[in-house]
């Protein structure tokens, strides 16, 4: 049987409609579906890499583990189209193990620059990330659920106002305001 | 990997309202960290495991390499502890010859003794325990060729001590009985039981004689002796 660009073969066997729901998921912080769909594949793509690239077990692993947050980050972005999702994740997979494993820093195609922008943007150190989440855990968990949905999943302010419960979007903003400053108070005090 | 981003955010005019690109990215991939190691225990669930990488082979190799090594260098040290110094290798080179005995096999009297008669063929056959059990009790009778055949015996045997009180006992009866022989069968024996200074003198004896066989063989084992 021939798929077409946009069939249910090519992206997991998702029609485009539980694709929009997955995406409407994910950017309200409930990341359950894709794990569901998605950490299924993983055993799959890490013996893709291991088999066609030699690659040791733990490379590999690291390789499809960043490979995955940065395919659901697209998603929450809107990066990525009901087109080709397999296609999407396994060049995600290859580009990454390419830069992160090989000497090889020829990225696999130019047309999907939100790729090649990613993996030029450089890691923090593990002190600051591991202040961060010191300060991060000192937060009461509205901030946390705040920042997180506003900064990580792309939730809007008006999303997060009814799921904070919060009386309005301009308290939803104010509160956003205050969550950051203690934020920033509780990482700087920690160095 | 980028530099501490405290001095970033000390230096830096940070609007109140919103967190800075780098602070984003930063709180990103704290998230990410999160995510990643929640996943990592929903994939060990599902039987997916991270492998730590595997050290080079040399380096693996290396603690069995070490333990081959001195394994190897003791064993060399055994064996080299327990070989022979080059006289007593000599000398056992030459007892595993056995003397070829071709004495009669009648008693002085003329008359065929069956014990001695089996002895000697034992002897021929290469069978010294059986040729000793029949010699023995035959040398109270202190016949020469008794003495003689049953101090070969021992020595075929490795017994050398025993060999060597018969031998000894042959040629003080009687000196001229096979007196190359015995000497060179006495001097073989004291080396075996590292007995230089009788082993010395036996084997100069061999080399003084002009009768002697083995002259050149004792005299190399004299040599070796010094």
């Amino acid at each position: 049987m021939n798929s077409t660009p946009d069939s249910p073969d090519k992206n997991f066997g998702l029609t485009q409609a539980e694709f929009d729901i997955l995406l409407e998921k994910l950017r309200q912080g409930d990341n359950e579906l894709f794990e569901k769909i998605f950490l299924a594949q993983f055993g799959h793509h890490k013996k893709f890499l291991k088999t066609n690239f030699k690659v040791q077990d733990c490379n590999a692993h690291d390789a499809v583990m960043e490979a995955l947050l940065r395919f659901r980050q697209l998603l929450i972005d809107g990066k990525l189209r009901y087109d080709n999702l397999q296609g999407y994740l396994l060049m995600i997979v290859k580009a990454i193990y390419l830069k992160n494993f090989t000497n090889n820093r020829e990225l696999p195609t130019d047309e999907f620059v939100e790729v090649v922008s990613w993996l030029e943007i450089e890691p923090f150190d593990e002190e600051s990330l591991d202040s961060l989440e010191k300060a991060w855990q000192k937060l009461e968990d509205l901030c946390r659920q705040l920042l997180k949905g506003f900064y990580y999943d792309r939730t809007d302010l008006r999303t997060l106002t009814v799921q904070l419960n919060v009386s309005s979007e301009a308290n939803t903003r104010k509160q956003k305001e205050r969550c950051i400053k203690k934020l920033r108070s509780h990482f700087l005090n920690l160095f | 990997m980028r530099k501490s981003i405290r001095e970033q955010l000390k230096n830096q005019n940070l609007p109140d309202d919103d967190l800075s690109d780098d602070e984003q990215q930063l709180l990103r991939q704290m998230l990410d960290r999160q995510l990643a190691k929640k996943w990592t225990e929903e994939l060990k669930k599902q039987g997916i495991h991270r492998i730590p990488p595997m050290k080079p082979l040399r380096s693996r190799m290396l603690p069995w390499a070490t333990v081959a090594a001195f394994l190897l260098l003791g064993a060399f040290g055994w064996w080299w502890l327990t070989q022979p110094p080059v006289p007593q290798k000599m000398a056992a080179q030459y007892l595993e010859q056995p003397f070829p005995w071709s004495e009669s096999i009648r008693d002085g009297n003329g008359n065929i003794n069956q014990q001695r008669t089996r002895s000697q063929q034992a002897y021929q056959n290469g069978d010294y325990k059986a040729a000793l059990e029949d010699i023995a009790p035959l040398i109270s009778e202190g016949r020469k060729e008794d003495l003689f055949l049953a101090g070969l015996c021992h020595q075929s045997l490795s017994q050398y001590t025993e060999a060597v009180s018969l031998l000894e006992k042959v040629r003080t009866a009687d000196p001229s009985f096979y007196h190359d022989e015995i000497n060179w069968y006495l001097g073989l024996n004291y080396v075996m039981l590292r007995d230089n200074e009788n082993a010395r003198v036996a084997l100069q004896r061999v080399v003084n004689s002009s009768s002697s066989r083995n002259k050149q063989a004792a005299l190399e084992l004299l040599e070796k002796l010094r």
